[in-house]
């Protein structure tokens, strides 16, 4: 844990300390990654989740944000979700049910359209967007349309897609590590913010 | 002047007919129109006298409410001739038909200001104005210094009493407009068209009308209907139906654009006409007091999606108290209400269909034999409604991979039914 032990040290010059005031973002909910975020939280800006296997906590690291935006009256919509979003799990994870939206369009380039659309609208409080394959001009609109929006942009991509650079302001990828409740999450990028390697443990875990 | 002159001055005129019948038709359209800046409109000549001293606060003062009003004739597709302001009905009209817009605010002003206006701005016949001019009086102050009585005796009484009634020296009460019930709006295109963008462009001309009759009668709609008519007879009507309650022009216009976007007009058009179901109350103006999103904002995100990929892309979850994981969830109309569910370790992602997985020493297999880490827990229910499932659920995991949700069917096949991401 090289990142805590560097902590506090005076001689150790932090990226992140004189960067320009960023807007401010949504806790996350896990112990000891707001700290490790610039602005605080998970960014109202394109974030990319590139989780190698699946089953291995990719959405249990988003699900206390999750909840604390429903409870805010913010909805969710998931965009082209792999599986369907089960809701007796959302259900006990705090999640108000009522402000799911799930939108399944034949066509990714009406997927591209409706996640953009929901970026950019007040009501959206998070977009979970798996889009399969996206170029980086399509890349920028969503990043565009989050910040636009103020939405948190979750975007679920291939952990190969960490070979080619991205608008996205954070990237992570995740890992599963050898505690099965615990998780390895990457940071590949963080604008403004730290980048390294940092293990989180997850709530309801199974 | 007459036709024949004109021809002779500008051989290329075009000439337009005036048609009172349908001046006045629109003079009451935009008066349904004007209804949302006051609920007291009245048709004056061939203009409309709104009443706004109760309006100012609401939209922000004097500027911003008549930029509201220029803005708003504009996009309904007319030309404003010009507009005046004035703590009289009768003297904001002499102003206006002047052409004289900078606004009296204050009584005590009128009187320089009115009598400044040249007296054709009085609405007097044409041998009283001859005779006028022929005993010097060209400003309405000139008249106003002549002896009253003989004013009265030589040009009538008619003429003074317009002046009386600018100045707020005599009553002037004007029959209030009132609109019709219901919403009907028509619109004939300059041309028989086959392409969407004219009916576009026409439609948002009758969505703006519409949204002023709605929010001068504080209400809003669930259902609207533009009827698309052909030149041989008959139409096609494209309806919006279960909106959330809105009188948003823009929102409906961006609805009404999706849906003949991706249809091809399949006959030539030549006239709209845009109806609306029952009109219902909705609160006059969203003020946004508290920097949130607008109360209807959610629909109007939710029937956009829907409009342009269909009903069924867009649905909510609802969770149900039911044993059978597959029975638990269904999809349900966004927004639906629901109460929380209490259940056992369950997974975030649910397979759509349960996925046969092989086998090996007893154990499923995934890229590997899995671990079972948790479980049995027997599920049995359903035999009632004839879908009856006995199955034995288990956590699993399988070396670095995660957690996935697997069960054993009574003939003891593996299949796996849920992903704990």
């Amino acid at each position: 844990m090289i990142p805590e032990a560097l902590q506090g040290r005076a001689d150790l010059y932090q990226g992140s300390g004189a960067a320009a005031p960023v807007a401010a973002g949504i806790p996350t909910g896990i112990r000891g990654l707001d700290e490790r975020l610039p602005w605080g939280g998970w960014p109202r800006a394109l974030t990319e989740i590139l989780p190698e296997g699946e089953g291995i906590g990719e959405l249990r690291l988003l699900l206390p944000a999750l909840s604390a935006l429903t409870r805010e009256g913010k909805w969710l919509a998931w965009v082209n979700p792999p599986h369907v979003p089960y809701a007796p799990a959302l259900s006990a994870g705090n999640v108000d049910l009522a402000r799911m939206m799930l939108v399944q369009p034949d066509d990714p380039l009406e997927a591209l359209w409706a996640a953009e659309e929901a970026l950019r609208s007040p009501v959206c409080g998070a977009v979970l967007f798996w889009p399969g394959r996206i170029d980086d001009k399509q890349l920028r609109r969503l990043q565009r349309a989050a910040e636009a929006g103020g939405t948190w942009a979750v975007l679920f991509r291939e952990p190969e897609a960490a070979r080619s650079p991205s608008p996205a302001r954070l990237r992570l990828r995740l890992r599963l590590s050898a505690t099965a409740d615990g998780l390895n999450l990457h940071v590949l990028k963080c604008l403004g913010g730290w980048t390294g390697t940092l293990r989180l443990t997850l709530p309801n875990a199974a | 002047m007459a036709l024949p002159a004109a021809r002779a001055l500008l051989p290329e005129l075009t000439i337009h007919h005036a048609d009172p019948e349908q001046d006045r038709a629109t003079l009451e359209r935009l008066a349904c129109w004007a209804g949302q800046f006051t609920s007291a409109v009245s048709l004056a000549g061939e203009g409309l006298l709104l009443d706004i001293a109760g309006s100012l606060r609401l939209f922000g003062g004097l500027a911003p409410l008549l930029r509201q009003v220029r803005r708003g004739v504009r996009r309904l597709g007319y030309r404003l001739g010009s507009t005046a302001v004035a703590p009289t009905p009768q003297g904001a009209w002499l102003l206006a038909r002047a052409g004289d817009g900078r606004p009296v605010l204050e009584v005590g002003a009128l009187s320089e200001r009115i009598g400044a206006l040249p007296v054709a701005a009085l609405d007097v016949a044409g041998d009283v104005r001859e005779r006028l001019a022929g005993v010097g009086v060209r400003t309405i102050g000139d008249l106003l210094a002549l002896p009253r009585g003989g004013v009265v005796k030589r040009f009538g009484a008619a003429v003074l009493d317009q002046v009386d009634r600018a100045l707020g020296s005599a009553p002037d009460p004007r029959p209030l407009f009132v609109p019709p019930d219901f919403f009907s709006g028509r619109l004939a295109l300059p041309a028989e068209v086959r392409e969407v963008e004219p009916v576009l462009f026409g439609l948002r001309r009758l969505l703006t009308e519409l949204h002023g009759f709605l929010a001068a009668k504080g209400q809003g709609v669930d259902t609207v209907t533009l009827h698309l008519h052909h030149p041989e007879g008959g139409g096609t009507p494209v309806i919006l139906t279960r909106l959330a309650l809105t009188r948003d022009d823009r929102h409906l216009f961006g609805l009404f654009r999706e849906r003949l976007g991706r249809q091809k007009l399949a006959k030539s058009v030549d006239a709209l006409a845009l109806t609306t179901g029952e009109t219902v109350p909705l609160a006059a103006h969203s003020l946004g007091l508290f920097g949130g999103a607008p109360p209807d904002a959610d629909g109007q995100l939710l029937e956009r999606i829907r409009a342009r990929l269909g009903e069924a892309a867009v649905t909510g979850i609802h969770g149900l108290a039911e044993h059978r994981p597959e029975r638990a969830w269904q999809p349900c109309a966004p927004g639906l209400r629901q109460l929380p569910l209490a259940d056992g370790t369950r997974p975030l992602w649910l397979l759509r269909e349960p996925r046969p997985l092989p086998a090996a020493g007893g154990l499923p297999c995934r890229g590997g034999p899995l671990t079972l880490t948790a479980g049995p827990e027997r599920i049995e229910s359903g035999w009632w409604d004839g879908v009856d499932v006995t199955r034995d659920y288990y956590i699993a995991r399988h070396g670095r991979g995660g957690g996935y949700w697997v069960f054993r069917d009574r003939d003891g096949a593996w299949f796996l039914h849920g992903v704990f991401a």
